[in-house]
Protein backbone atom coordinates (compact mmCIF):
# COMPACT_ATOMS: atom_id res chain seq x y z
CA UNK A 1 0.00 0.00 0.00
CA UNK A 2 1.20 3.68 -0.72
CA UNK A 3 1.78 5.23 2.63
CA UNK A 4 3.88 8.55 0.48
CA UNK A 5 2.16 11.71 -0.40
CA UNK A 6 3.10 15.39 -1.66
CA UNK A 7 0.77 17.08 0.09
CA UNK A 8 -0.41 17.12 4.18
CA UNK A 9 -4.08 17.02 3.17
CA UNK A 10 -3.62 13.50 1.06
CA UNK A 11 -1.72 12.12 3.79
CA UNK A 12 -4.48 12.85 6.53
CA UNK A 13 -7.19 11.57 4.60
CA UNK A 14 -5.51 8.61 4.26
CA UNK A 15 -5.12 8.05 7.57
CA UNK A 16 -8.39 8.86 8.27
CA UNK A 17 -9.41 6.35 5.78
CA UNK A 18 -12.04 9.20 4.40
CA UNK A 19 -11.11 11.14 1.05
CA UNK A 20 -13.13 14.04 2.24
CA UNK A 21 -10.36 14.81 4.27
CA UNK A 22 -8.41 15.68 2.05
CA UNK A 23 -10.54 18.46 0.22
CA UNK A 24 -11.20 19.69 4.01
CA UNK A 25 -8.22 19.93 4.77
CA UNK A 26 -6.91 22.33 1.62
CA UNK A 27 -9.80 24.36 2.52
CA UNK A 28 -8.53 24.75 6.10
CA UNK A 29 -4.85 25.31 4.58
CA UNK A 30 -7.31 28.35 1.87
CA UNK A 31 -8.62 30.10 5.15
CA UNK A 32 -5.74 30.20 7.00
CA UNK A 33 -3.17 31.61 3.95
CA UNK A 34 -3.06 35.12 4.91
CA UNK A 35 -1.65 34.21 8.45
CA UNK A 36 0.29 31.87 6.65
CA UNK A 37 1.66 34.36 4.55
CA UNK A 38 2.84 36.49 7.18
CA UNK A 39 4.87 33.56 9.53
CA UNK A 40 6.13 32.52 6.39
CA UNK A 41 7.62 36.79 5.96
CA UNK A 42 8.36 36.94 9.49
CA UNK A 43 10.56 33.54 9.43
CA UNK A 44 12.38 34.30 5.83
CA UNK A 45 13.54 37.44 7.51
CA UNK A 46 14.90 35.72 10.65
CA UNK A 47 12.84 37.76 13.09
CA UNK A 48 10.82 36.29 16.48
CA UNK A 49 7.89 37.00 17.94
CA UNK A 50 9.23 39.30 20.56
CA UNK A 51 10.90 41.20 17.53
CA UNK A 52 7.58 41.89 15.92
CA UNK A 53 6.13 42.85 19.08
CA UNK A 54 8.72 44.72 20.14
CA UNK A 55 8.12 47.29 16.70
CA UNK A 56 4.63 47.03 17.16
CA UNK A 57 4.69 48.21 20.95
CA UNK A 58 2.66 45.02 21.94
CA UNK A 59 2.89 42.04 24.24
CA UNK A 60 4.65 39.06 22.05
CA UNK A 61 1.43 36.97 22.94
CA UNK A 62 -0.69 39.29 20.76
CA UNK A 63 1.68 37.99 18.14
CA UNK A 64 0.99 34.65 19.27
CA UNK A 65 -2.67 34.65 18.77
CA UNK A 66 -2.20 36.77 15.52
CA UNK A 67 0.15 33.71 14.22
CA UNK A 68 -2.45 30.88 15.91
CA UNK A 69 -5.50 32.47 14.64
CA UNK A 70 -7.04 32.00 11.23
CA UNK A 71 -7.57 35.14 8.14
CA UNK A 72 -11.44 35.66 9.70
CA UNK A 73 -9.90 36.13 12.98
CA UNK A 74 -7.26 38.94 12.01
CA UNK A 75 -7.85 42.75 12.10
CA UNK A 76 -6.98 44.76 9.60
CA UNK A 77 -4.66 46.60 12.29
CA UNK A 78 -2.84 43.48 13.11
CA UNK A 79 -2.47 43.03 9.12
CA UNK A 80 -0.93 46.33 8.59
CA UNK A 81 1.29 46.44 12.15
CA UNK A 82 2.71 42.99 11.41
CA UNK A 83 3.52 44.34 7.77
CA UNK A 84 5.31 47.45 9.01
CA UNK A 85 7.40 45.53 11.56
CA UNK A 86 8.41 43.53 8.60
CA UNK A 87 9.54 46.97 6.66
CA UNK A 88 7.01 45.52 3.81
CA UNK A 89 5.10 47.46 1.99
CA UNK A 90 1.27 46.15 1.34
CA UNK A 91 -0.34 45.91 -2.25
CA UNK A 92 -4.23 44.81 -2.19
CA UNK A 93 -4.94 43.84 -5.43
CA UNK A 94 -8.96 43.55 -6.67
CA UNK A 95 -9.58 40.54 -8.80
CA UNK A 96 -12.56 39.68 -10.20
CA UNK A 97 -12.80 36.44 -10.79
CA UNK A 98 -15.83 36.30 -13.21
CA UNK A 99 -13.40 36.91 -15.61
CA UNK A 100 -11.56 34.21 -17.93
CA UNK A 101 -8.22 33.33 -17.14
CA UNK A 102 -6.96 35.01 -20.01
CA UNK A 103 -8.31 38.41 -19.14
CA UNK A 104 -6.81 38.05 -15.61
CA UNK A 105 -3.23 37.57 -16.97
CA UNK A 106 -3.82 40.19 -19.92
CA UNK A 107 -4.26 42.55 -16.08
CA UNK A 108 -1.33 41.37 -14.51
CA UNK A 109 0.39 41.94 -17.71
CA UNK A 110 -0.27 45.27 -17.86
CA UNK A 111 0.66 45.81 -14.31
CA UNK A 112 4.14 44.42 -14.53
CA UNK A 113 4.41 46.67 -17.95
CA UNK A 114 3.68 49.56 -15.90
CA UNK A 115 6.57 48.69 -13.19
CA UNK A 116 8.82 47.80 -15.60
CA UNK A 117 8.10 51.05 -17.57
CA UNK A 118 8.70 53.01 -14.04
CA UNK A 119 12.04 51.05 -13.33
CA UNK A 120 13.09 52.04 -16.75
CA UNK A 121 12.21 55.62 -16.45
CA UNK A 122 13.94 55.68 -13.02
CA UNK A 123 17.17 53.99 -14.90
CA UNK A 124 17.31 56.61 -17.82
CA UNK A 125 17.34 59.46 -15.64
CA UNK A 126 19.78 58.60 -13.24
CA UNK A 127 22.71 57.42 -16.21
CA UNK A 128 24.07 54.37 -17.61
CA UNK A 129 26.91 54.69 -15.13
CA UNK A 130 25.02 54.21 -11.55
CA UNK A 131 24.59 51.19 -9.72
CA UNK A 132 20.97 51.85 -9.51
CA UNK A 133 20.35 52.13 -13.55
CA UNK A 134 23.07 48.81 -13.43
CA UNK A 135 20.86 46.94 -10.96
CA UNK A 136 17.60 47.49 -12.76
CA UNK A 137 19.89 46.13 -15.60
CA UNK A 138 20.19 42.86 -14.01
CA UNK A 139 16.60 42.88 -12.61
CA UNK A 140 15.50 43.20 -16.15
CA UNK A 141 17.65 40.21 -17.26
CA UNK A 142 16.41 38.33 -14.20
CA UNK A 143 12.71 39.28 -14.89
CA UNK A 144 12.92 37.72 -18.87
CA UNK A 145 14.74 34.68 -17.80
CA UNK A 146 12.16 34.11 -14.52
CA UNK A 147 9.54 34.27 -17.19
CA UNK A 148 10.36 32.30 -19.60
CA UNK A 149 11.41 29.28 -17.56
CA UNK A 150 8.10 29.62 -15.84
CA UNK A 151 6.72 30.07 -19.42
CA UNK A 152 8.05 26.61 -20.59
CA UNK A 153 7.21 24.98 -17.80
CA UNK A 154 3.29 25.60 -17.81
CA UNK A 155 3.75 25.49 -22.21
CA UNK A 156 4.86 22.03 -21.72
CA UNK A 157 1.43 21.34 -19.79
CA UNK A 158 -0.68 22.37 -22.55
CA UNK A 159 -2.09 19.14 -24.78
CA UNK A 160 -1.01 18.70 -28.05
CA UNK A 161 -1.60 21.53 -30.46
CA UNK A 162 -0.62 19.93 -33.69
CA UNK A 163 -1.28 16.40 -34.50
CA UNK A 164 -0.09 14.61 -37.89
CA UNK A 165 -2.24 11.65 -38.82
CA UNK A 166 -0.76 8.45 -39.57
CA UNK A 167 -0.52 7.46 -43.09
CA UNK A 168 -1.27 4.01 -44.42
CA UNK A 169 1.69 1.67 -44.34
CA UNK A 170 2.78 2.00 -48.38
CA UNK A 171 3.08 5.94 -47.68
CA UNK A 172 5.26 5.02 -44.86
CA UNK A 173 7.92 3.08 -46.74
CA UNK A 174 11.33 4.18 -45.59
CA UNK A 175 13.45 6.03 -48.18
CA UNK A 176 16.90 4.88 -49.31
CA UNK A 177 18.41 5.80 -46.30
CA UNK A 178 16.54 3.63 -43.92
CA UNK A 179 14.89 6.95 -42.87
CA UNK A 180 11.27 6.83 -42.22
CA UNK A 181 9.75 10.34 -43.61
CA UNK A 182 6.59 10.03 -42.74
CA UNK A 183 6.45 8.46 -39.49
CA UNK A 184 3.05 9.23 -37.64
CA UNK A 185 4.16 11.94 -35.28
CA UNK A 186 2.78 14.14 -32.09
CA UNK A 187 3.78 17.52 -31.61
CA UNK A 188 3.18 19.00 -28.65
CA UNK A 189 4.30 21.82 -27.24
CA UNK A 190 5.07 23.68 -30.37
CA UNK B 1 16.75 22.61 -7.46
CA UNK B 2 15.79 20.94 -4.12
CA UNK B 3 13.60 18.19 -4.43
CA UNK B 4 9.89 18.36 -2.70
CA UNK B 5 9.48 17.27 0.58
CA UNK B 6 6.93 14.23 1.07
CA UNK B 7 4.84 12.96 3.69
CA UNK B 8 5.08 9.11 4.50
CA UNK B 9 2.28 7.61 6.63
CA UNK B 10 4.25 4.40 6.95
CA UNK B 11 5.20 4.38 10.48
CA UNK B 12 1.74 5.70 11.74
CA UNK B 13 -1.17 3.79 13.75
CA UNK B 14 -3.74 4.47 11.06
CA UNK B 15 -6.65 2.96 13.92
CA UNK B 16 -5.75 5.71 15.72
CA UNK B 17 -5.74 8.12 13.38
CA UNK B 18 -8.61 7.06 11.75
CA UNK B 19 -10.60 7.40 15.77
CA UNK B 20 -9.55 11.05 16.32
CA UNK B 21 -10.30 12.40 12.61
CA UNK B 22 -13.82 11.12 13.39
CA UNK B 23 -14.15 12.57 17.34
CA UNK B 24 -12.17 15.72 16.37
CA UNK B 25 -12.65 16.53 12.65
CA UNK B 26 -11.67 20.18 13.34
CA UNK B 27 -9.28 19.85 15.03
CA UNK B 28 -7.95 17.29 12.99
CA UNK B 29 -7.74 19.39 9.70
CA UNK B 30 -6.31 22.19 12.04
CA UNK B 31 -3.15 19.71 12.63
CA UNK B 32 -2.49 18.92 9.11
CA UNK B 33 -2.99 22.32 7.63
CA UNK B 34 -0.28 23.68 10.35
CA UNK B 35 2.20 20.18 9.40
CA UNK B 36 1.55 21.87 5.78
CA UNK B 37 2.76 25.25 7.16
CA UNK B 38 5.64 23.78 8.73
CA UNK B 39 6.57 21.62 5.38
CA UNK B 40 6.81 24.77 3.67
CA UNK B 41 8.82 26.55 5.55
CA UNK B 42 10.72 23.94 5.02
CA UNK B 43 10.50 23.60 1.27
CA UNK B 44 11.36 27.46 1.11
CA UNK B 45 15.00 26.43 2.44
CA UNK B 46 14.71 26.87 6.34
CA UNK B 47 16.01 24.51 8.56
CA UNK B 48 14.42 22.26 11.44
CA UNK B 49 14.35 24.01 14.63
CA UNK B 50 15.88 27.15 12.64
CA UNK B 51 13.00 28.93 12.95
CA UNK B 52 10.02 29.96 16.03
CA UNK B 53 6.18 29.27 15.27
CA UNK B 54 4.14 29.05 18.08
CA UNK B 55 2.58 25.45 17.33
CA UNK B 56 5.55 23.82 16.24
CA UNK B 57 8.00 22.46 18.71
CA UNK B 58 10.32 19.77 19.74
CA UNK B 59 10.05 16.72 21.93
CA UNK B 60 13.44 15.84 21.69
CA UNK B 61 15.38 12.37 19.66
CA UNK B 62 14.55 13.96 16.76
CA UNK B 63 10.67 14.19 17.00
CA UNK B 64 8.79 17.26 16.19
CA UNK B 65 5.36 18.00 17.92
CA UNK B 66 2.59 19.98 16.04
CA UNK B 67 -0.31 22.17 17.59
CA UNK B 68 -3.73 22.65 15.83
CA UNK B 69 -5.19 26.36 15.70
CA UNK B 70 -7.47 28.92 14.68
CA UNK B 71 -10.35 26.44 16.29
CA UNK B 72 -12.75 27.86 18.49
CA UNK B 73 -13.11 25.74 22.23
CA UNK B 74 -10.67 23.12 20.58
CA UNK B 75 -9.18 20.05 22.70
CA UNK B 76 -6.03 20.70 22.59
CA UNK B 77 -4.18 18.19 20.19
CA UNK B 78 -0.66 17.25 18.72
CA UNK B 79 0.29 15.44 15.60
CA UNK B 80 4.00 14.23 16.28
CA UNK B 81 6.57 13.60 13.50
CA UNK B 82 10.12 13.21 12.53
CA UNK B 83 11.65 14.63 9.47
CA UNK B 84 14.34 12.53 7.49
CA UNK B 85 16.06 15.19 6.15
CA UNK B 86 18.71 13.93 3.98
CA UNK B 87 15.99 12.40 1.64
CA UNK B 88 13.37 15.45 2.90
CA UNK B 89 10.75 13.09 3.85
CA UNK B 90 8.11 14.10 6.75
CA UNK B 91 6.95 11.02 8.56
CA UNK B 92 3.46 11.15 10.12
CA UNK B 93 4.11 9.00 14.05
CA UNK B 94 1.02 10.10 15.93
CA UNK B 95 -1.99 12.05 16.96
CA UNK B 96 -3.65 12.55 19.95
CA UNK B 97 -4.49 15.28 22.91
CA UNK B 98 -2.89 16.50 26.08
CA UNK B 99 -4.23 13.97 28.27
CA UNK B 100 -2.38 11.24 26.66
CA UNK B 101 0.57 13.50 25.27
CA UNK B 102 3.38 11.57 27.83
CA UNK B 103 1.82 8.18 25.81
CA UNK B 104 1.64 9.65 22.47
CA UNK B 105 5.41 11.23 22.63
CA UNK B 106 7.26 7.59 23.77
CA UNK B 107 5.38 6.22 21.00
CA UNK B 108 6.13 8.74 18.10
CA UNK B 109 10.16 8.38 19.83
CA UNK B 110 9.66 4.49 19.93
CA UNK B 111 8.88 4.98 15.92
CA UNK B 112 11.36 7.54 15.27
CA UNK B 113 14.23 5.11 16.34
CA UNK B 114 12.76 2.36 13.95
CA UNK B 115 12.66 5.18 11.32
CA UNK B 116 16.59 5.78 12.27
CA UNK B 117 17.74 2.28 12.27
CA UNK B 118 15.77 1.04 9.10
CA UNK B 119 17.81 4.87 7.23
CA UNK B 120 21.16 3.69 8.90
CA UNK B 121 20.76 0.33 7.76
CA UNK B 122 20.00 1.52 3.75
CA UNK B 123 22.84 3.74 4.09
CA UNK B 124 25.47 0.68 5.49
CA UNK B 125 23.71 -1.24 2.05
CA UNK B 126 24.71 1.75 -0.31
CA UNK B 127 28.49 1.55 1.16
CA UNK B 128 28.66 -1.97 0.76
Amino acid sequence: MNTKFKTAAAAAAHLADDPSVEQRVKEEICRNSVVTTLIEMRVEKGLTQEQIAQSMECDASVISRIESGNDRQLKWADITGYCNALKLGMNIMFVDNSLPAAARIHQCVLKIHEDLEMLAKLATEVGTEDTIAQEINRFYREVLFNFLIRFKKNHDLLPATVKVPARSTAETEPDEKGDDKNSPCELTGV
Amino acid sequence: MEAEWHYDNAYANARKFKKFAGNHPREYESLFANLEKIVRLLQGGQKIGGFQVGFFRSEGEGVYRVGQTGVPGAKESRLYIYFYEQDRICYVLNIGDKDSQSDDINEAKQAASQIKAATTQKKDEHKI
